[in-house]
């Protein structure tokens, strides 16, 4: 058979598929219809055959390397990953994430350690030597609760709730991201902010307690600090998970151990990172408005943080359906 | 439209089994395409973020101390929000929407792909950028540059994690594969060379190569046109040289060799009794 017979024939349905594919690319797979649709999986299978002939016919030949970056081209399109709609993200609250919290709850044990351990430690030296806490808190910082003044009153004077709870959300977000992002360097990076962040809680708490502040403060930090701290800990997690797959990849080669638990910790991180807008705006709408009373602050906290780890806890239990992965 | 002979012939390739159970190879992106598309989004990601906050200076509306004008929170709601997706949610956000493309990888035709080569999902495109600050972030980036450049697949860890590659497009024009038609056309029976073609067969590769002459010879410079056109004609005619037939084969003492090159190719796209 010589190339232009080969050709020939099959030419016009090679142009048919290009054409599609033009589609496609500009503008999306849902704008094809369905008989469309048919016609590219016809179209794809018919090349596949097209470009085996030509592998074998016509070996490094242009026309075998047109065929197969033509098939490249159509492929992802064909062999698609199962796209986002609104019943897979339900399913993942509803079922996935809650699961895959629990199925790694000895990492997230860990964390928690690790951050509380720290909050214990900075605590403890802060009662011993105040200087412990200079350290790690920055001078104004310090001076304020010295003067015995909450520095936070002075910021929300100057800061409009809307400003103030956008900063810290999205801080707060980039500080999760980042925590789990670290896991890659064998968890130490994430160890470290995990720890940073216990140190710098330690040395508040027990420097407030020393100048009788410690009302204050757990009147302003109570309403979204459960929550926030939560959540931070869950990306020390979901990072230490990385870190883990490093460390001790267990019955799965490195690489694939990695994949999996990457892909598990980023379910963690993307699926919490919402409870950081909620404790976002609590955090610049509630905690700081001398208006409402201690105890509802406090009530809003502690079932915020007690609703969240019933639902990590809890949900999603019972008949396991099929999982689809998001 | 790339000339077809730019293309590796096997180096920097994925294999891929389909599950039709053909060999797709994929070209790989390495470090030079995919520092280019990176530096391209970049410019977009910091560009749009710096001339906005420029306009806003320059307009003077707003300073970060006064919230009082109109419109002042919600504008620096807006820039911090801005700076967010900037650092986390521009990678992601159109690797999930562009099929694994962002703007800088579209305009240089690379695209991120699961290890099998089909397309990444939501989580695949999160998982791949979320880990940037390890690896493709100001100084890190060296580290990631390191992997591109030493990794057989040219994996940075966030492609490890999430399983993907990355491959260059190139899109090929199907005109170019076929014989281009004839400058001056004469049918094949009528060429003066028609008795002299009959004897040749061309391998596929010789096929590829006319072919590749003929699409490109305008773009030469007429020294250099010649110059190729001889030396193909040469090493055709080589075939036939010397053989016992070779008399018979009235080739003429300055033969134009631009349109035997045209008959030969256009006399084997023709002949369909030609035996392999």
């Amino acid at each position: 058979m010589t190339l232009a017979q080969f050709v020939q024939p099959r030419r016009e349905r090679w142009d048919q598929l290009t054409a599609l594919l033009q589609r496609i690319e500009t503008q999306k797979l849902r704008s094809l219809g369905r008989a469309e649709l048919k016609r590219l999986g016809q179209l794809y299978r018919s090349l596949t055959s097209d470009l085996a002939q030509a592998q074998t016919n016509f070996p490094h030949s242009d026309l075998a390397v047109a065929l197969n970056q033509l098939a490249g081209r159509a492929h992802p399109h064909v062999h698609r990953s199962r796209s986002l709609t609104s019943r897979s993200v339900w399913e993942f609250f509803r079922a996935d994430l809650p699961r895959t919290f629990r199925q790694h709850l000895h990492v997230f044990n860990l964390a928690a350690l690790i951050f509380l351990a720290s909050a214990a430690l900075a605590g403890v030296a802060t009662l011993i030597n105040e200087n412990a806490a200079a350290i790690i808190l920055s001078p104004p910082l310090m001076e304020s609760i010295h003067r015995r003044e909450m520095w936070t009153e002075h910021i929300f004077n100057v800061m409009p709730s809307s400003v103030m709870s956008t900063f810290i959300m999205t801080n707060n977000i980039s500080v999760s991201f980042m925590t789990f992002a670290m896991g890659l360097t064998f968890g130490i990076g994430t160890c470290y902010l995990l720890a940073l962040n216990g140190l710098m809680l330690g040395c508040v708490m027990a420097l407030c307690f020393q100048y009788g502040m410690l009302g204050p403060l757990l009147e302003f930090v109570t309403a979204h600090g459960v929550l926030e701290i939560s959540v931070i800990v869950v990306a020390g997690m979901a990072g230490l998970l990385v870190g883990s797959a490093l460390v001790n990849p267990s019955d799965y080669t490195r690489r694939d151990s990695l994949a999996m638990r990457g892909k598990d910790g980023v379910k963690l991180v993307l699926g919490t990172a919402p409870m950081l807008v909620i404790a976002g705006l609590i955090e610049g709408y509630v905690s700081p408005q001398p208006a409402i009373p201690v105890a509802v602050k406090m009530t809003l906290g502690l079932t915020l943080g007690i609703v969240f780890y019933l639902y990590l806890l809890f949900a999603g239990r019972g008949t396991i359906k099929a999982t689809r992965d998001v | 439209m790339t000339p077809l002979n730019n293309v590796h012939p096997l180096a920097f390739h994925e294999t891929v089994e389909t599950p039709e159970q053909v060999q797709l190879h994929l070209e790989l992106a390495g470090l030079g395409t995919r520092s280019m598309a990176f530096l391209l989004d970049a410019l977009i990601r910091y560009g749009l973020l710096v001339s906005i906050l420029v306009a806003v200076w320059l307009l003077g509306v707003v300073t970060l101390s006064n919230f009082k004008a109109p419109g002042g929170k919600t504008l620096i709601v807006l820039l911090v929000l801005l700076l967010f997706t900037v650092e986390w949610v521009y990678f992601a956000m159109f690797e999930w929407l562009w099929n694994g493309q962002t703007p800088g990888k579209r305009a240089i035709r690379i695209r991120v792909l699961k290890d099998g080569g089909g397309s990444i999902s939501f989580l695949d495109a999160a998982l791949r950028n979320l880990l940037r600050p390890v690896d493709s972030t100001g100084p890190m980036c060296a580290i990631g540059m390191f992997f591109i450049f030493f990794n057989s697949r040219h994996k940075r860890p966030g492609d490890l994690v999430a399983k993907t590659i990355v491959v260059r497009e190139r899109k090929i024009n199907m005109a170019q594969i076929l014989p281009p038609s004839s400058e001056n056309p004469s049918a094949p029976q009528t060429s003066r060379f028609a008795s002299l073609i009959q004897h040749i067969t061309l391998s596929t590769a010789e096929h590829d190569m006319i072919n590749r002459y003929l699409h490109r010879r305008q773009q030469l410079d007429p020294g250099a046109r010649q110059r190729v056109c001889h030396q193909i004609a040469s090493v055709i005619l080589g075939k036939v040289r010397g053989g016992p037939d070779e008399a018979r084969f009235d080739l003429p003492a300055e033969p134009d060799y631009d349109q035997f090159l045209e008959d030969l190719l256009a006399h084997h796209a023709g002949n369909s009794d030609r035996p392999q």
